[in-house]
């Protein structure tokens, strides 16, 4: 390395020292202190007290622990796949040249500019069972509405069709990307004979699956972490039906103070994200599309 | 050209990133810097509610202090309710405790459990200054845990309940009596729930939610034992309890379901229940804005007459203060003297904790309402939660899940209280197991 290398690489350590720093002290040190409380158990105010695997032991035969990660994925099976048929669609529609194409653009980005407690207190007026809208638009089509978010079975559904207000954010995205499909392609196609469908089948899908892939990704990591929503609308009831894996590990850690116990379900979730994330960059090697290869 | 901006930017940053931290570190490492020689700083923690009113009182309070004993000066760390006991914690676990901390009642036995709060017992019975038996005896259970006085109180709270007279003038109704009991509460409410329109949709009811804990205690019934160590809410006292809360709301529909009160503001305040449980925090608030003429009576007598569900607030000092003498001082001030409980009473937040000044100072306020002597006259009887024991919160949480399933209208209240009292019961002996490998015995 010559002085001058030695010099440029001194002066870089040094601008990214602030960084590094806090990266070290606020993100390394507290993700490395939480594995090794998550085999301890720590009540805080007391020493950590070492238990091996006493903790992941005890979780595996917690039956709250289980109902959060079944309400949890309960939400996610619906909430992620649902948004993302939603949001292209939507993104399609916008595509189609009409007057005031872009208003509409507009319109459906709005929503998801709205602050999470804003939303949330808006949504549980449009939920109340006794006087909210969409009751009330049911019951114009002669439909006796649920009470949404008092009612066991109505809870989650619920939650999960206020998902949908944030979609938004991704129809943007898919927009941008279907702006970039070649129209080559579509033109191609229609001398061929192709209909609609067939032009959305096998042009456009394929042409945005690396957009489509990567909202999935991050709608997973995303969905299995929803704390806001439900924290403020239900608190986890009525009767934990919307419990969900981080509600439950906030409670754990800072009302119970069980720390060593909500570190290790930190850790568990951690694992599922990966692990859903790998399969689904596993998968996405035989039904993505990159146009470069 | 660009690698010499780069630089000058970087160090800009660097430049800044000391600038920024490093005094924070220096007042930080050494607080007690800044502090003028011979006087003392202590630390207390206190929450704000929504208003800035209570802080201001706070304030009030801490500069007379301050006035009568210049060599201390007191700095006040507020902390939103909701967060509280994190931040609280946190101090305790970062080693820069408070000197006194306010305390939510459930965080006494955990606190003092863990040894981070000073036993003030034998302190408080050599002090010649201090007589006990001035304090409403509710008060000195709530800061106490294990028959060991951790803190003192500096007021109390109970429930009392609030009702319209405009309403019930109006539905011919005689205001309740002070000796009412849970079968009069019901006829009441009854009589007053209304459907004006007749469209099957109430437009009134009678009241507004209800304190399960009241109905239980007043019953007696709890939701553990006397040592907290055994669920006992399936006992026939308990379910008869549960029961009539449910049918109050399902069966006689004289207050709202769990669907009729999501989010929809409190029906009181909008004359659209006729009773409402309510508590000193309410009064002065209420006073100022309600449209309608109002008074208060206490909670109903069960069987086993009429026990209050009581809060209250103790204040301990930290086993981490270097300034014990100076925290005993304040802590004697906040809770006991004079001063600082008819400054508070005053300014509108609470019943002072000491009996002789409560009737002193807070019963003639012009803002109570005409039977606040009735409320205080009960304050003698009141009682704390029996029995929290260490693992409340597991227990209430695991309770209420049944509690959602009855009030949902969806579960037999028996069958459903036998498999909670199971399950808690599973909890604590879990939990208890947790404690004794804690203390590795």
């Amino acid at each position: 390395m010559t002085l001058r290398q030695k010099r440029e690489l001194f002066y870089g350590l040094l601008f990214v020292s602030p960084w590094i720093m806090g990266m070290l002290m606020f993100v390394l040190y507290p993700v490395l202190a939480s594995l090794y409380y998550s085999f301890c158990y720590y009540s805080v105010l007391s020493e950590p007290k070492f238990i091996g695997l006493g903790n992941y032991f005890d979780l595996f035969t917690d039956s709250v622990f289980w109902g959060s990660v079944l309400n949890t994925f309960y939400y996610a099976v619906f909430a992620l796949p649902l948004g993302i048929a939603i949001s292209v669609t939507l993104a399609m529609l916008l595509t189609v040249k009409v007057r005031g194409v872009t208003i509409y653009r507009t319109i459906f980005f709005l929503p998801s500019l709205l602050p999470v407690v804003a939303l949330a207190i808006l949504w549980l007026w449009i939920f109340n069972g006794e006087y909210g809208v969409l009751n009330f638009a049911l019951s114009k089509l002669g439909i006796e509405g649920p009470n949404w978010l008092a009612e066991k079975n109505w809870a989650m559904p619920a939650l999960i069709i206020m998902s949908f207000w944030g979609v938004g954010h991704m129809v943007v995205i898919y927009l941008a990307s279907l702006q970039d499909v070649p129209q080559v392609l579509y033109e191609a196609a229609e001398l061929d004979g192709a209909s609609w469908w067939h032009k959305a089948r096998h042009i456009t899908l394929p042409m945005i699956s690396p957009v489509i892939y990567f909202n999935l990704i991050m709608g997973i990591i995303g969905t299995l972490q929803i704390f806001a929503q439900p924290y403020i609308m239900t608190g986890g009831g009525p009767a934990r039906a919307t419990l969900f894996y981080t509600m439950y590990l906030y409670d754990n850690g800072f009302r119970y103070l069980r720390m060593g116990y909500a570190s290790a379900m930190a850790w568990i979730l951690f694992i599922i994200i990966l692990l859903l994330t790998l399969v689904a960059t596993r998968i996405s090697r035989k039904y993505i599309y990159y146009e470069g290869g | 050209m660009f690698t010499k901006h780069l630089k000058t930017v970087g160090w800009c940053l660097v430049i800044l990133f000391i600038l920024l931290y490093g005094p924070l570190w220096l007042i930080y490492s050494n607080p007690d810097r800044t502090i003028p020689p011979g006087v003392t700083e202590l630390t207390i923690t206190t929450w704000a509610g929504s208003s800035a009113e209570g802080a201001n009182v706070e304030e009030e309070i801490f500069k007379a202090f301050m006035a009568e004993n210049p060599d201390i000066i007191i700095r006040n760390v507020y902390t939103p309710w909701i967060t509280y006991k994190s931040k609280l914690i946190t101090m305790f676990v970062g080693k820069t405790p408070p000197d006194l901390c306010w305390l939510q009642m459930e965080s006494l036995p955990f606190l003092a459990s863990r040894g981070v709060i000073h036993d003030l017992t034998d302190k408080v019975k050599n002090d010649p200054e201090l007589n006990l038996k001035n304090y409403y005896p509710v008060a000195l259970d709530i800061c106490s845990w294990q028959n060991r006085l951790y803190g003192l109180p500096r007021d109390l709270a109970g429930w009392f309940i609030a009702y319209n007279k405009d309403l019930f003038d109006k539905a011919g109704v005689a205001y309740p009596k002070p000796d009412w009991t849970w079968s009069d509460f019901t006829r009441i409410a009854k009589q007053l729930t209304k459907d004006y329109d007749k469209d099957g949709h109430t437009d009134q009811f009678g009241c507004w939610w209800i304190i399960r804990e009241d109905v239980m205690l007043s019953n007696g019934a709890w939701l553990l034992n006397a040592d907290a160590s055994q669920a006992t809410c399936d006992t026939p006292a308990f379910i008869e309890s549960v029961q009539w809360v449910r049918d109050l709301t399902w069966k006689h529909h004289a207050a709202p379901q769990p669907h009729e009160m999501h989010s929809i503001g409190n029906l009181f305040l909008n004359q659209k229940a006729a009773m409402h449980y309510g508590g000193p925090w309410n009064i002065a608030s209420w006073t100022k804005d309600l449209n309608f003429r109002w008074d208060i009576v206490n909670t109903p007598r069960g069987k086993k007459g009429n026990y209050k569900v009581t809060g209250g607030l103790p204040i301990a000092i930290s086993k981490g203060t270097k300034h014990f003498d100076a925290a005993y001082r304040l802590l004697k001030f906040l809770c006991y003297s004079e001063k600082a409980q008819r400054l508070q009473a005053e300014l509108g937040i609470a019943v002072p904790a000491r009996r002789d000044l409560a009737r002193k100072i807070y019963e003639p306020l012009p803002i109570n309402p005409p039977s606040i002597h009735l409320y205080l006259d009960s304050m003698d009887k009141w009682a704390t939660f029996p029995a929290h024991g260490l693992f409340w919160k597991e227990v209430d949480a695991e309770f209420r899940v049944g509690w959602d399933l009855i009030m949902l209208d969806k579960v037999d209240t028996t069958q459903e209280l036998r498999q909670r009292t199971q399950n808690i019961n599973n909890l604590l002996e879990k939990k208890a197991a947790l404690e004794r490998n804690r203390r590795g015995s």
